[in-house]
């Protein structure tokens, strides 16, 4: 109990701290703090399902453009209306359709395992990309514009930082109190072992279908956020493969044994990118890759799994 | 109806190109059950080295495909040894598809740096001829590239029919301890199925850069398609990956002529999606061994 | 005459021209242990996969604590407080022997209440010693514990145990038993299936004897040990 009151301390102390940052920062160091929530926010709703489960979605990136476009046109319902009210009606509508989606496609997609789960997700992420390519409503390959909902006075970047930090913070809560609780131990023997689990009363299916809904409309919502503070979206820049393979990264650099795997991950890979190979931007993708490689044949269980390993040692 | 059979004759011919670019990736999917995300940058990378012999030292892109495919087949085993071997023993499965992943990365990395991002294509002489069957008109190249890759599609059925090697590869396929309690080395067969593998996909990229111009971002796509195509046709069997092509390329020409350019990948997906949901094993089954 | 806990008719199970489980019925009693024997092939597994709703029926019916469970999803079965011990234990490996535990007490049988089912479990299956262990570190006489305890926590009504002696040293085997024996003296029935002689003997209260499908006796072990169609079909095979 103590245990647990400790680390919520601690918890509203780091958010605290973060949110107070953007005060003393240049606006470069806030877009890079902005672009690390972005990241470690769609990489915990990954992990959601697949650090739960095992079921690795390689179209998550569906999720995201589902709530960015679901955003942008909510928000032409209303012109007129408040921005703070503009930003929850954005919001809810990404987190409202990515779940509505996901409610629709979970029961068949969820049938498929391992890489047929997989390579299932990619084509649902494909198809919704080229369809909203494809169609008019969505602006076609000229995409459709977002307005501009920060107040005047206050910095752009500092706006989106708060935001994304606000909802990173809800997305791990929401996490953490599944983990511990009757759904979190389910998904857990699922993870495992599926036939085992459903032998012992597991409902696996339903649980399937709640982890996958859930994930879903979280990331749905991280995705209108991130429309909003791009301010102009194509079916490209939201329905992007790269977006899917981001989270898997992230989480597998930071350790899928943990909800602070994919936390971690995201602000290292990020930080990485944006500050280390700033100056190295042609070769970017290389080391990118070669980060992947090591990470996966040395860092197998990721930075937490290495940390672990050496507190073990220690122990011992 | 010209128009549909000039659809139909430029759909096989290009499905004939899709199930040549499929079979690397079907070999190593239902031989070591990794999807392997270097797929494309084979395909695109057989198509750059066809450019360089054919714009540097004047080598029709034809004959370069032996030397093309020795230089994939080399490239193929070592990236198999030292990167992908060792996360396939971790015995994760996305560790082996996050590996190739990487070394995908690296390689258009590469490329990019060495090429740049522009289009290219290669145009040999005989590359703007038409023949004409009555009211059919049919691209020179498109047909003998469609002829190479059948020939080459059968030189790998022979190879994994009849030769000692392509032997123990069905049968590590079928099963892996079967095949190591029968004294086979399980990691010399997998990366000798990867090489071949690299080699057919250099191969079929030498095609692909005859017919179609080229970026390094384009192997995503090939690895998208072989996937489509695979999924398709079932896993590991070159008839498979035939009957799989064919289709492919039937279903995008007649969408395109009959729906428009912009449906043609969405329909391709949407095919992969409901293939995945009704009969995940593809039509013709998983030939190698049952699907995980 | 009261209902039994599970009661089992004309239970039928056809693999095409094969069948596996053919017109058996029987029944169970709670505090009971009901052991079910025969030869390899002659349908054990088979009847605990029906039981559970792993494999549907071809015919017949099985009743459980007065409902009809044929036909229902293994998950429901679970629910109304039948588990199921595997031969082969499959333990959740990424989890702790305690959380393995936890799963079988948050999920399983539905009215069971109150705090200390973990550890009740743990201790009941002999596990207090190993609770904060790994599941994948554990030697097989411990995982096969774990499989028992896993069940015991989901507090069944019947627990269904699959061998659960099969390649034990005798003092493992001799503490599993007694932990079956403290399951069914708190009031739960037991169907084991088990090569162990000797043990079946002692431990159970009824002993159901099956051959290729069919049953070809039931009754007290003593009984059983004398009928001459058991020790031709079965126990003459063992000890010839």
């Amino acid at each position: 109990m103590a245990r647990r009151i400790t680390i919520l301390l601690l918890a509203v102390l780091l958010i605290a701290a973060l949110a107070i940052l953007p005060f003393f920062l240049k606006a470069f160091y806030v877009r890079v703090g902005l672009s690390i929530f972005l990241s470690a926010g769609f990489a915990v709703c990954w992990w959601l399902l697949a650090g739960f489960t095992s079921y690795y979605s390689f179209g998550h990136t569906a999720f995201v453009g589902i709530g960015a476009f679901a955003a942008a046109l909510a928000l032409r319902a209303v012109p007129e209306a408040a921005p703070a009210l503009q930003l929850a009606w954005a919001l809810g509508a990404g987190l409202v359709v990515a779940g509505g989606i996901a409610t629709i496609i979970a029961w068949p997609i969820l049938r498929l395992r391992g890489h047929y789960f997989t390579i299932a997700m990619l084509a649902v992420a494909l198809v919704l990309g080229e369809a909203v390519a494809a169609f008019p409503v969505f602006g076609g390959s000229t995409g459709l514009a977002l307005p501009n909902l920060a107040p005047m006075s206050v910095r752009v970047e500092a706006f989106f930082y708060w935001i994304a930090l606000a909802l990173l913070a809800v997305v791990l809560a929401i996490a953490w109190a599944i983990s511990r609780s009757r759904l979190g131990y389910g998904l857990a023997a699922i993870r495992e072992d599926e036939d085992a689990a459903q032998m012992l009363g597991v409902p696996t299916t339903r649980f399937k279908v709640v982890a996958f809904v859930l994930s879903g409309a979280l990331t749905g919502s991280i995705g209108a956020v991130y429309a909003l503070n791009l301010g102009y979206i194509t079916s490209d820049s939201v329905f992007r493969g790269s977006l899917s393979l981001e989270m898997i990264v992230n989480s597998l650099v930071g350790g899928m044994g943990s909800i602070l795997g994919p936390v971690i991950g995201a602000a290292v890979m990020t930080g990485v990118t944006k500050l280390v190979l700033a100056d190295l931007l042609e070769y970017h993708l290389a080391i990118t890759g070669i980060l992947i490689i090591a990470v996966v044949l040395l860092a197998p269980d990721g930075i937490v799994g290495l940390w672990r390993r050496r507190r073990a040692r220690e122990a011992e | 109806m010209t128009a549909l059979v000039q659809t139909l004759v430029n759909g096989l011919l290009y499905g004939g190109i899709l199930s040549i670019a499929a079979v690397g990736f079907s070999l190593i999917f239902g031989v070591m059950s990794v999807i392997n995300l270097t797929h494309g940058i084979f395909v695109i990378g057989g198509a750059y080295g066809a450019l360089v012999a054919w714009s540097v030292l004047g080598i029709d892109p034809l004959l370069s495909i032996p030397p093309l495919m020795l230089v994939a087949f080399a490239l193929g085993w070592g990236c198999q040894r030292l990167v992908i071997q060792p996360a396939v023993e971790r015995g994760n499965p996305v560790a082996a598809l996050l590996v190739t992943f990487g070394f995908t990365l690296i390689a258009v990395n590469l490329l990019t740096v060495t090429f740049s991002s522009s289009v290219r294509s290669i145009s040999p002489s005989y590359s703007f001829i038409n023949l004409r069957v009555g009211d059919i008109s049919i691209d020179l190249v498109r047909l003998v590239a469609f002829a190479c890759g059948l020939a080459l599609i059968a030189i790998l059925g022979s190879f994994l029919r009849f030769s000692r090697w392509g032997r123990v590869i069905r049968a590590t396929a079928l099963s892996e301890l079967g095949a190591r309690l029968c004294g086979v080395d399980a990691r010399a067969v997998y990366a000798l199925t990867f090489a071949v593998a690299s080699a057919f996909a250099a191969a079929s990229g030498v095609l692909i850069g005859m017919m179609l111009p080229f970026t390094p971002a384009e192997e995503v796509t090939w690895t998208v398609y072989a996937f489509i195509v695979v999924t398709l046709g079932g896993v590991g069997s070159l008839g498979g990956a035939m009957l799989g092509g064919l289709l492919l390329g039937l279903v995008s020409t007649l969408t395109q002529t009959y729906l428009g350019a912009v449906y043609t990948n969405m329909v391709m997906f949407l095919i992969l999606l409901v293939t995945l949901l009704v009969r995940p094993n593809g039509i013709l089954g998983s030939a190698f061994k049952a699907s995980r | 005459m009261t209902t039994p806990l599970l009661d089992v008719t004309g239970l039928s199970r056809r693999f095409g021209a094969l069948a596996a489980v053919d017109d058996v019925s029987f029944t169970a009693e709670a505090g009971r242990i009901v052991s079910l024997i025969g030869p390899n092939g002659a349908g054990k597994s088979t009847i605990f996969n029906l039981l559970t709703g792993y494999l549907p029926l071809s015919r017949g019916s099985v009743t459980f604590r007065g409902r009809r469970i044929d036909g229902m999803n293994t998950c429901r079965i679970a629910e109304l407080g039948v588990a199921r011990a595997f031969q082969i234990a499959r333990p959740f490996r990424g989890l702790s022997v305690r959380d393995n535990v936890k799963v079988g007490a948050l999920f399983g049988n539905r009215d069971k209440r109150g705090p200390g089912i973990v550890d009740e479990a743990l201790a009941l299956a002999g596990l207090t010693a190993l609770a904060e262990r790994p599941a994948a570190e554990l030697t097989i006489g411990q995982l096969r514990k774990l499989e028992l305890g896993r069940a015991f926590a989901a507090r069944p009504h019947l627990l269904l145990a699959d061998e659960p002696l099969a390649g034990l040293v005798p003092a493992e085997s001799a503490e599993i038993l007694a932990s079956l024996k403290a399951l069914a003296a708190r009031g739960a029935g037991v169907l084991l299936v088990e090569h162990d002689m000797p043990a079946v003997m002692k431990v159970s209260d009824r002993v159901i004897v099956l051959e290729a499908g069919r049953l070809i006796a039931d009754g007290r072990p003593e009984d059983v040990n004398r009928d001459p169609r058991v020790i031709e079909a079965y126990l003459g095979q063992e000890a010839p």
